[in-house]
């Protein structure tokens, strides 16, 4: 497992950062595409303004990704209201199968892209899971985020909103919606055994989301009577018929955090585990749950496993 | 935790099956680690009595727990009870003990098959009585998400009644402990008061009550109990988990790595969210 931190210029400094981070760190490099085990994650050429992930399950003889997770979160640069200035810090977190990668850039703002296998015992598909900031096909939008819902998007009204946090889909708006999130199940032949696109609650082609799963705890966090905080797994879960729900990942790594007692990048100690706190965008106590549409994320965030100094 | 299964009756040594669920609830304590404080067994009809010190997993706590038994024959119930104290003091009834706290279980005077864990924190316990339906009972430490200066004395009491009333088995409203917000689920907090809290998974709206969480392609994920309420978190139960009914059965046993698990439900519910996991080794 291995922390690295550095300072970059562009997108292609940080997607070269990446790629050597995970290739010193256990991880191939083919083509764009990086893999370990069953997980193969294409990390496409950066354009100047945006970095994405897309998920996979294999790569053929040409280094190109097959069996490929619906949409290409990202990292994006030109949102008005969070737009990314350079140099800014990055901080690759490679942990096992898992990766995390958090750019932090006007001193208070954060965005990242996640990947990795993590499927809960049992389940058919790989386990395969990635994620970003912003979805790639409803590019734009302050986040939309709240303790208990994010997500969504509409070309008709005020809101073209991701959440900005990792499986946090709840809500979409006709006629599409954004999601950030993925995780390859294959649980049903829709979207290629990947979760999907729509909202979560309408079937095989629903989104996967884990904050759904927490409620109504994440609301309850920081704990009144001690101040501290509990982490809180994510479990992504898709919907399936009869009204039921499947657990379909269980990442090792990060878990969900309320982070009202902390400031970004805090090392947190429990036992022999030491984790990093971050906004899933920006802090801001004042507005602790987050909003429609609105340049931070509360105090909405999440803890990585922290193997730094 | 220690663990034993199987059955008593009305011919034991005791007489009564739940006079006998009594004498083995303080046999399996003692035999881990617990001090039995009192053990009152008159034969005239009188509730039985067993007060327990916990030495808890450091090995220096004290922790103070009852179990007892109340029966009416002309009423045809004979139930047991799980308790709680903060203290224990010699010259007290056991309603009278410090901190007091208690919470009914529905048994019966003939054949209870059961379940019966203990560890040096906590005796968790589930009983099959009558037509049958599942009765379950509990008291001990959690594990609380603080410090040991934070919470330090992380009680629970577990039943299936608002305190010891008069109810048999065969009623079909109460429900067990597990489920949470109920006042058969009693929480000590750090001010003395006893909370009666909530219980996730059971509070959560996609796993336990208007979507359930069923098995991912036949393998079941169980989930711990955390104790909480709109504010905190408080801990979760020890070796106790949700698990999902769905095309599960009661009894049905699981095992995950090297520890064993029986499923257990609700008294007579059979829905997808009216089953838990009990760890047993």
């Amino acid at each position: 497992m291995a922390f690295i931190t550095g300072t970059v210029n562009s997108f292609d400094d940080l997607r070269t950062a990446l790629l050597d981070g995970c290739t010193a760190n256990g991880w191939t490099l083919a083509g764009n595409v990086l893999s370990k085990g069953t997980c193969f994650v294409a990390v496409a050429a950066a354009a100047a303004d945006r970095l994405g992930v897309q998920g996979g399950t294999g790569i053929d003889d040409t280094n190109i990704l097959t069996g490929a997770g619906p949409r290409a979160p990202m990292m994006y640069a030109s949102q008005s209201g969070m737009a990314i200035t350079w140099p800014a810090t990055y901080r690759l977190h490679v942990l096992d199968d898992e990766v995390y990668l958090v750019l932090n850039y006007g001193v208070g703002f954060y965005q990242w892209l996640a990947f990795g296998s993590s499927p809960v015992v049992g389940l058919p598909g790989t386990g395969n899971w990635y994620g970003g900031t912003f979805d790639s096909v409803h590019i734009g939008g302050l986040p939309y985020i709240g303790p208990q819902n994010g997500g969504g998007y509409t070309n008709a009204g005020t809101i073209t909103s991701c959440s900005a946090a990792l499986f946090w889909q709840t809500s979409g708006w006709s006629p599409g919606y954004c999601v950030n999130s993925y995780v390859h199940h294959a649980l049903t032949d829709t979207n290629d055994g990947w979760s999907g696109v729509d909202a979560i609650d309408v079937g095989a082609k629903s989104a996967a989301s884990a904050i759904v799963t927490v409620n109504p705890l994440m609301s309850s966090q920081p704990n009144a009577f001690n101040g501290e905080t509990c982490l809180l797994p994510i479990q992504p879960i898709i919907y399936v018929a009869s009204s039921k729900t499947v657990m379909v990942a269980t990442l090792q790594h990060s878990r969900y955090a309320r982070i009202d007692n902390y400031a970004p990048q805090d090392i947190l100690t429990l036992g022999e585990d030491r984790w990093c706190m971050y906004p899933w965008m920006a802090k801001n106590a004042s507005a602790r749950d987050g909003g429609r549409a609105v340049a931070h994320t509360g105090t909405l965030g999440w803890a990585i496993r922290y193997d730094g100094p | 935790m220690a663990y034993e299964i199987g059955f008593v009756d009305n011919i034991g040594s005791e007489g009564l099956a739940h006079w006998q669920m009594l004498a083995k609830i303080k046999e399996l304590a003692e035999a881990n680690g617990w001090t039995t404080l009192r053990y009152l067994t008159p034969t005239d009809g009188t509730n039985r009595e067993l007060i327990l010190r916990g030495p808890g997993l450091s090995g220096d706590q004290q922790i103070f727990v009852g179990f007892r038994t109340y029966h009416d024959a002309t009423a045809d119930y004979y139930n047991m009870s799980s308790a709680g104290f903060t203290g224990y003091v010699d010259g007290n009834t056991f309603t009278a003990q410090p901190g007091y706290f208690e919470s009914g279980i529905p048994a019966h005077n003939l054949r209870i098959d059961y379940w019966l864990t203990v560890n040096a924190q906590c005796i968790i316990f589930g009983l099959k009585v009558g037509t049958p339906v599942y009765e379950h009972g509990g008291a001990g430490y959690f594990l609380p998400y603080a410090t040991p200066g934070q919470y330090p004395y992380p009680l629970f009491v577990g039943g299936m009644l608002n305190g010891v009333p008069a109810t048999r088995f065969s009623d079909t409203s109460h429900s067990m402990y597990v489920k949470g917000s109920r006042a058969n689920l009693g929480m000590r907090f750090i001010d003395g008061t006893w909370k009666q809290v909530a219980t996730w998974p059971w509070n959560n709206n996609s796993l336990a009550q208007t979507y359930q969480l069923r098995d991912t392609n036949s393998t079941y994920q169980l989930l711990p109990v955390v104790l909480c309420d709109g504010s905190n978190m408080y801990g979760e139960l020890d070796g106790l988990y949700s698990i999902s009914g769905f095309g599960n059965v009661v009894e049905s046993t699981l095992t995950i790595g090297d520890v064993d698990y029986v499923v257990l439900q609700d008294v007579g519910r059979t829905g997808f969210a009216d089953y838990y996991a009990l760890r047993l080794s």
